[in-house]
């Protein structure tokens, strides 16, 4: 039997029982449909969290081991020398972008000359990272930014309402240097930031944070950043065979809490929706090629006994299954498109004050992810699903005897 | 040589209390040209006859061999290849694909028998022939009882295969259309050779066959030859 014949046979047979095959195609269409919707939410907006979070956090990070392995801690003394160094060797290599240092410690926070018991974090860096890779002029709800003098610093609202400070007051940092001596340092408030992330914050220019920790000319980190942070795996193998960072570790984002986690979370949570959508399409299309196989039994002993082999049966019954579902995919994918589209251009508005209360740094629209290849994707999937539920039927038709043929109308 | 070729086949189905013999140790030669009948009384073993020389069954004991070739060891695949190449089927209900027309249906013989090119032109031919001409594109439900039988012989027939089997072609047809079946059957053996096995209880058959084997409790007990009748 040619292809001709087996798709025409396959499309012929899907009409004998139009009303059962349009709620199977009915089936396939919803689950695409339901499918596209939600890989375009969730893809998109986990996307956007990723993007904004690895702006802050780097594509990759390079940091002494010691200091990785005891990061909850921030040691200080477990820090890279001569950072700005070290910066602009990691900037040759091909597909860096630039390269930030970064310090990162804790300390007590007050108003004025008392000891305080606020806790707060340090974040020292450049200027550079603050306000092209943070985007921390852009959170600004009172005050201003640096301008450059001494002593400055920004704070988050949280820190500030604690202390009932305002801008322009002087705020006094208890911390530690690197070999565990205290340390203190005098700012003056110059603005307050809101947002995800940056609630505990107070944010210093890198040489100020390497006079309170006293640690001239090093950070704790140097933050990497590429053209693509999907490409961060790439660019971390690049950066580990540079001779200056062999004894130090090279992490891509994802190799890294909060993210490792968090793409992990996400992926199963994408994958179970997958696979409970996916199930369902195979389910309804099990059911109907069951029946089918069932009613036609005497039918297909009859091909069988006129010699169409069994393989030949089994892609014979798996054609019907695949023009359902493709009927009923290509009817999900234009229905499901619609609202994907809708949410990939307006987007879903959180408002500012839930986007700055998120405990991971989440935008105040959120967009969905809708392109050529997520809809080719759950099309396809829909496809598939529908073959793998049509499966076993096949088997079971594969496996009728063509003496069946003889047994029919007796 | 012979076309059909059964040497002491046994065919039991079932175990135990509940073991059934089918066929015990039939012997049976099938001559090119011959147009012979298998009869006997339900339970007798036609059927399980008819399924071993069609290649549908295969037999525990015995061997048997089709156009000189043994087919004990053939595999599922194999036998699906001798089936589609060499023998032609005409059932009881017709089993006519129902959503395929006449001349599709008789077209999809050939294709399962892997010839490839002029499908259409042969299947047309060979439904004139069984006088359906003009009536290739109707689909079974279309066709009267008489009319899709003729179909079913224009299907087994088209490929050209050494052996058509029957197995009671009239059993579903008023007097008048089984008796055309029948002529229509018997025509084609006379003028183009076709060897016809078919198994019936139907008087009119058994009148009208040049061989007549008769099976009692899955033994035959009779082989009897005539002459040729118009």
């Amino acid at each position: 039997m040619n292809v001709t014949t087996m798709l025409q046979l396959a499309s012929r047979n899907t009409l004998r029982r139009p009303a059962r095959t349009a709620f199977t195609a009915g089936m396939v269409m919803v689950s695409v449909a339901l499918l596209l919707i939600a890989i375009s939410l969730l893809g998109g907006i986990f996307g956007q969290i990723l993007k904004d979070g690895i702006a802050g956090a780097g594509d990759v990070r390079i940091a002494e081991r010691e200091f990785v392995q005891r990061e909850e801690t921030l040691p200080l003394y477990s820090n890279l020398g001569e950072v700005e160094t070290l910066a602009k060797a990691v900037e040759q290599v091909e597909g860096v972008r630039a390269a930030e240092p970064r310090i990162m410690t804790g300390v007590t926070v007050t108003v004025g000359e008392e000891f305080g018991d606020l806790f707060a974090r340090v974040i020292g860096a450049n200027e550079r990272y603050f306000v092209e890779r943070s985007h921390l002029k852009d959170k600004l709800v009172a005050g201003g930014w640096f301008t450059g003098a001494s002593g400055e610093l920004v704070a988050g609202k949280w820190v500030v309402d604690q202390l009932h400070a305002k801008v322009g007051d002087e705020l006094v940092l208890l911390g530690t240097t690197q070999d565990g001596s205290m340390s203190s340092l005098k700012g003056r408030l110059v603005g307050v930031v809101h947002g995800a992330g940056l609630e505990q914050a107070i944010m210093l220019p890198l040489e100020r944070a390497q006079y309170l920790t006293d640690l001239p000319g090093a950070a704790t980190e140097l933050l990497v950043y590429g053209d693509d942070y999907q490409q961060a795996g790439v660019l971390a193998a690049r950066l580990r065979t540079l001779p200056a960072l062999q004894p130090r570790a090279v992490q891509a984002w994802n190799e890294r809490d909060p993210w490792k986690a968090i793409t992990g979370t996400v992926q199963g949570v994408m994958g179970l929706m997958i696979f409970i959508i996916g199930l369902l399409t195979a389910l309804g299309i099990w059911n109907t090629m069951t029946m089918t196989v069932l009613e036609r039994t005497s039918e297909l002993g009859v091909l069988r006994a006129m010699g169409l082999s069994r393989p030949r049966l089994v892609v014979l019954v798996l054609l019907e299954a695949v023009a359902i579902s493709v009927a009923g995919g290509a009817v999900g994918v234009a229905l499901g498109a619609i609202p994907a589209w809708v949410l990939s251009t307006r987007g879903i508005h959180y408002g500012a004050r839930i986007a700055a209360d998120a405990t991971i740094g989440i935008s105040e629209t959120m967009y969905g992810e809708f392109d050529a290849t997520i809809v080719t994707r759950c099309f396809l999937l829909g496809v598939v699903m529908a073959v793998a539920g049509s499966l076993v039927p096949a088997l079971r038709a594969a496996s009728i005897q063509p003496v069946t043929a003889m047994r029919s109308g007796r | 040589m012979s076309i059909c070729e059964l040497k002491n086949v046994c065919r039991t189905y079932g175990s135990g209390a509940g073991k059934v013999e089918a066929l015990k140790h039939v012997s049976l030669t099938i001559e090119p040209g011959e147009f012979t009948v298998l009869c006997g009384p339900s339970g007798s073993g036609k059927t399980t006859l008819l399924n071993q020389v069609g290649l549908l069954d295969v037999p525990d004991e015995g061997t048997l061999s089709v156009d000189g070739q043994l087919v004990g060891g053939l595999s599922s695949g194999e036998l699906s290849k001798v089936r589609g190449q060499k023998i032609g089927f005409i059932f009881q209900s017709f089993n006519l694909i129902p959503v395929l027309t006449a001349v599709e249906n008789v077209e999809l013989a050939l294709q399962l028998a892997g010839r490839e090119g002029g499908e259409r032109v042969a299947a047309e031919a060979v439904l004139e022939q069984v006088g359906l001409a003009g009536l290739g594109h109707r689909r079974p439900n279309e066709l009267s009882g008489g009319q899709q039988q003729r179909v079913a012989i224009a299907r087994a027939l088209v490929k050209k295969p050494l052996l058509v089997i029957a197995d009671e072609p009239t059993a579903n047809l008023d007097s008048e259309n089984g008796e055309a079946v029948l002529s229509t059957m018997q025509r084609l053996n006379r003028e183009f050779g076709t060897t016809f096995v078919f198994s019936s209880h139907d008087a009119m058959v058994v009148a009208h066959a040049r061989r007549v084997v008769t099976l009692r409790d899955g033994a035959i007990v009779s082989d009897e030859r005539r002459a040729a009748t118009s």
